[in-house]
């Protein structure tokens, strides 16, 4: 592969060098690059290693699915593992290093696990370790495997995290909308506009630094200039925009979860800026638009570096002004790589293509032709060939019982389309299950009871101009259904192409042995995927968990729908027979600290003083933690033990008297006609006969009979109590009152009070303490 | 997140409330039999659907509600106050004589 950058074009400013530092070397990109744009400008091609073969790769991608070139980002106590170098924005002095491999990834010592790769099947450890012959015959014992456990764990993973405390600052915020839009492609920004102009309060967010979507990779300059006068007009409408920030989860009763990516953009934050804000957003409806996804297909080596998405190829042309290749082959089964094979060609690549269907309309002849692109239909790639960088490729011929070998052809790059996956995953977070459409072979969800709505490509329609008009469509309803007035277009159909999509999941020869990867986090191979089924691993559920489909940092993005797609065939089945996948929130990873907010180190919990703080700190008290509350634990005066200190205050108070802060003990005024009877109903012992201004100390229990709570209470009047209880059980001592007196006992004429911060309380026992 | 409309506060998450429990049981008499007792206590359904649930606003009013809750899909239907009194307030039901009363 030799990619380059162009002299004109994208949405780079050539003005504006950006340095960088990729694995100690120093090199620059431009401003409007992400790191994965930057080293593909640079031709940089090994950017990763795999998970279990530490095979090389590259990029694969220009999205959040990214499962190639994956990174960490900084250094020390800000190194942060696992990265989508397609998500991270270039900023100067940037530091990423590759990760999982030793001592780099592009001379990687642990790739001699590939020449073991056929005996490191799935399940290779609890197979091989668990019960390990002549040792531990049988499936007895697991001591050994407590051992190797060790070890094996070392090898695993991707990157590692900092062992020291997060320097940064991570927020909550919360957010109140009628209307949540997810999304800013053609349908996102359509129904934001629509839903906004009808007065309703619209939040529209977008993951990527652009507000745009897929009409950020077209060289279109219509698209170009209705995206910028959507977006001018969404301003002047009063929609609330938030760019770098992900609905990572979608949740009950209309609330989403979103992640707001502050500063990591950013050289030199200004020191008030949290890193990420952690908003919990509560929106009467939600529009999701939240696009779609290029599959690719499985065959030998489909990992190697110099194969991406179609779209990847087009994204890194088209926005980032790189040719990712000069000799490009593009793999296809479906319309939508015409269009992107052209473009390549138009910037000065040699461009074959390869569509896996035998029938073509004239509509796509005609792009090729005048595009000079090559084109042999019935074809697929077989194999990859190369190693650190793919050299050419094996083609395959569709034959009467399937797949043959038919020809080799040199390529620098490959761009492969499997088809496209509409993003449903904000709605499985809601239970809804995604509906296979086999006419174009994509997962897409249906309707729901709950006010959420689906626009755009993530509908599953293909055309720019119709994911437009599903969005207005689809913001027109809601604003009726908030009571405004609109009038919504037709909803557009489903689908789109000209041509029929010719479903391709896996493209293999009898007789031909290779790696095809399905899950490249994971390094699950669609060998894997057989051999699970062989195990008797029937159930995708287990098929998941077994080979750990679909478990890695992009959660089944790229390999799902290929990993149900095999399975179904080695059932026997078709992939709806076989089911889905439920896809868990988050949709991309949040680090913890944006979870745990400002709520670390000493705001981690709060803290509670009583009155006597600052006197007990000058009479020498060590404290202690009484749940919040700090209380005094012991007085040691200078050179004494606690012990000591323990003996002397006991011999003290005995001997002559005491005095002790039991502040943090629960206060409950108890007050009404029926207090008393209160009191003899929820302690064990009578109260009637309690004299004013006496104490009485008084067990309670829980329903069930159990000991609850135990404490001193007092009687002022005949119709006020004080009532004391542990420093734990104040808080629930007092929503049992309050339960009994609402729902139980509502005839009773008694008001309970906490009163824990109004009174402190020292008791003084002693000698002398009887005639107190 | 649920979020409950509690009729003293408004729309609020569900963390700012107690889950209390099932609301549709009847406490025995105190001086009840053991067997009511221990029913009460101990007898519940496990419903899939809509549950009538009491929840406390702890964070809030400090008011015990009842919640009619899907359990399959956290859709409330509807939220009272569980004290009948306070109930017949919100819910406008409450006498003239009642109120002179107060005053």
């Amino acid at each position: 592969m030799t990619a380059r950058r162009l002299e004109n074009g994208g949405r780079i400013d050539r003005q504006k060098r950006i340095e960088f530092i990729w694995d100690d070397r120093s090199l620059w990109g431009y401003a409007g690059d992400n790191l994965a744009s930057a080293l593909l400008a640079r031709n940089e091609k090994v950017l990763g290693r795999s998970f279990k073969y530490h095979r090389p790769r590259g990029i694969m991608s220009a999205g959040v699915e990214e499962s190639g070139a994956m990174v960490t980002i900084g250094r020390g106590a800000r190194r942060d593992p696992n990265v989508k170098a397609t998500m991270q924005e270039l900023y100067q002095g940037l530091h990423a290093s590759g990760q999982n491999a030793w001592p780099n990834v592009r001379y990687d010592v642990g790739a001699v696990n590939s020449l073991f790769g056929r005996f490191l099947a799935a399940g290779f450890y609890y197979k091989t370790f668990m019960g390990l012959p002549p040792f531990e015959w049988g499936s007895k014992g697991t001591g050994l495997w407590m051992k190797y456990e060790k070890i094996i764990r070392k090898a695993a993973g991707m990157g590692t995290a900092s062992r020291e405390p997060d320097p940064d600052v991570y927020d909550h915020a919360h957010g109140f909308c009628d209307v949540l839009v997810v999304g800013s492609g053609p349908a996102g920004l359509q129904a934001a506009l629509t839903v906004a102009k009808a007065g309703m309060e619209v939040w529209l967010v977008e993951q990527d630094c652009l507000l745009g979507g897929d009409l950020l990779n077209l060289a279109d300059d219509k698209a170009e200039k209705k995206r910028l006068e959507l977006i001018a007009e969404l301003e002047q409408a009063g929609v609330r925009i938030m760019t770098r920030t992900t609905a990572f989860g979608l949740y009950d009763n209309g609330t989403a979860g979103l992640l707001e990516r502050v500063t990591d953009h950013l050289a030199s934050a200004s020191a008030h800026l949290p890193r990420q804000r952690f908003w919990t957003l509560r929106a009467r409806h939600t529009i999701v638009a939240s696009g779609a996804m290029e599959r690719g297909m499985a065959f030998g080596n489909n990992d190697r570096p110099g194969i991406m998405n179609v779209s990847a190829g087009r994204a890194y042309l088209n926005r980032y002004a790189v040719l990712a290749g000069e000799n490009v082959v593009i793999a296809t089964n479906n319309d939508s790589a015409y269009r992107g094979a052209a473009e390549l060609a138009a910037a000065g690549a040699k461009v074959s293509l390869l569509d896996a269907r035998k029938r073509l309309g004239s509509d796509l002849l005609d792009i090729a032709g005048e595009a000079n692109i090559s084109l042999h239909t019935g074809s697929a790639p077989l194999n990859a060939n190369g190693l650190s960088a793919i050299n050419g490729i094996d083609v395959a011929a569709a034959g009467r019982d399937g797949w043959e070998f038919e020809s080799r052809m040199n390529c620098d790059l490959l761009l492969v389309s499997g088809g496209w996956s509409p993003v449903v995953h904000l709605m499985s977070h809601r239970g809804v299950r995604p509906v296979w459409d086999a006419e174009q072979a994509c997962f897409v969800a249906p309707p729901t009871d709950e006010p959420i709505h689906v626009a755009g490509s993530a509908a599953g329609i293909w055309n720019t101009d119709a994911c437009f008009d599903s969005g207005q469509s689809v913001g027109a309803r809601v604003v009726k259904v908030l009571g405004g007035k609109a009038r919504a277009k037709a909803m557009p159909e489903v689908g789109g192409w000209a041509n029929p999509i010719k479903p391709v999941y896996e493209v293999r020869a009898p007789g031909r042995k290779t790696k095809a990867i399905v899950d490249p986090q994971h390094d699950v191979t669609a060998d894997d995927i057989r051999l699970a089924h062989r195990e008797g691993f029937v159930s995708v559920e287990h098929l998941k968990r077994y080979t750990t489909l679909g478990m890695a940092t992009d959660g089944g993005k790229v390999g799902n729908i290929i990993g149900l797609a095999l399975m179904a065939e080695a059932l026997g089945k078709d992939i709806p027979g076989v089911g889905t996948t439920t896809f868990r929130p988050p949709y991309t990873p949040v680090a913890i600290g944006a979870l745990k907010g400002r709520n670390v180190d000493e705001h981690f919990r709060s803290l509670r003083r009583t009155p006597m703080h600052d006197w007990n700190l000058q009479q020498g008290a060590t404290m202690t933690m009484a749940g919040l509350w700090h209380r005094p634990w012991y007085f040691a005066r200078s050179g004494e033990t606690i012990s000591e200190a323990y003996v002397r205050e006991t011999e003290t108070t005995r001997s002559t008297v005491g005095l002790c802060d039991v502040t943090s003990l629960g206060k409950i005024a108890v007050q009404g006609p029926d207090a008393t009877e209160l009191l003899n109903r929820v302690y064990t012992n009578p109260f009637a006969k309690l004299p004013i201004g006496k104490a009485r100390y008084g067990i309670m229990l829980r329903d069930d009979g159990m000991v609850m709570d135990d404490g001193t209470t007092w009687r002022f009047s005949d119709t006020d109590y004080f009532m004391t209880t542990t420093t734990a059980h104040a808080a629930k001592v007092m929503v049992w009152l309050e339960e009994l007196l609402q729902t139980r006992w509502q005839d009773l004429r008694v008001h309970v009070t906490s009163v824990s911060e109004q009174w402190a309380g020292a008791p003084s026992p002693g000698r002398s303490h009887a005639r107190y | 997140m649920i979020r409950i409309n509690c009729p003293f506060c408004g729309e609020r998450d569900h963390s700012e409330f107690g889950y209390g429990g099932d609301a549709s049981i009847e406490y025995p008499a105190l001086d009840a039999p053991m067997e009511d007792w221990h029913d009460a206590i101990f007898l519940r359904e496990n419903i899939c659907g809509m549950q009538a649930e009491t929840w406390h606003h702890v964070n809030g009013c400090r008011m015990w509600l009842v919640v009619e809750r899907d359990t399959m899909t956290h859709e409330i239907k509807s939220v009272r106050p569980a004290h009948d009194g306070n109930a017949a307030v919100i819910a406008g039901n409450v006498a003239d004589n009642a109120a002179g009363d107060e005053s």
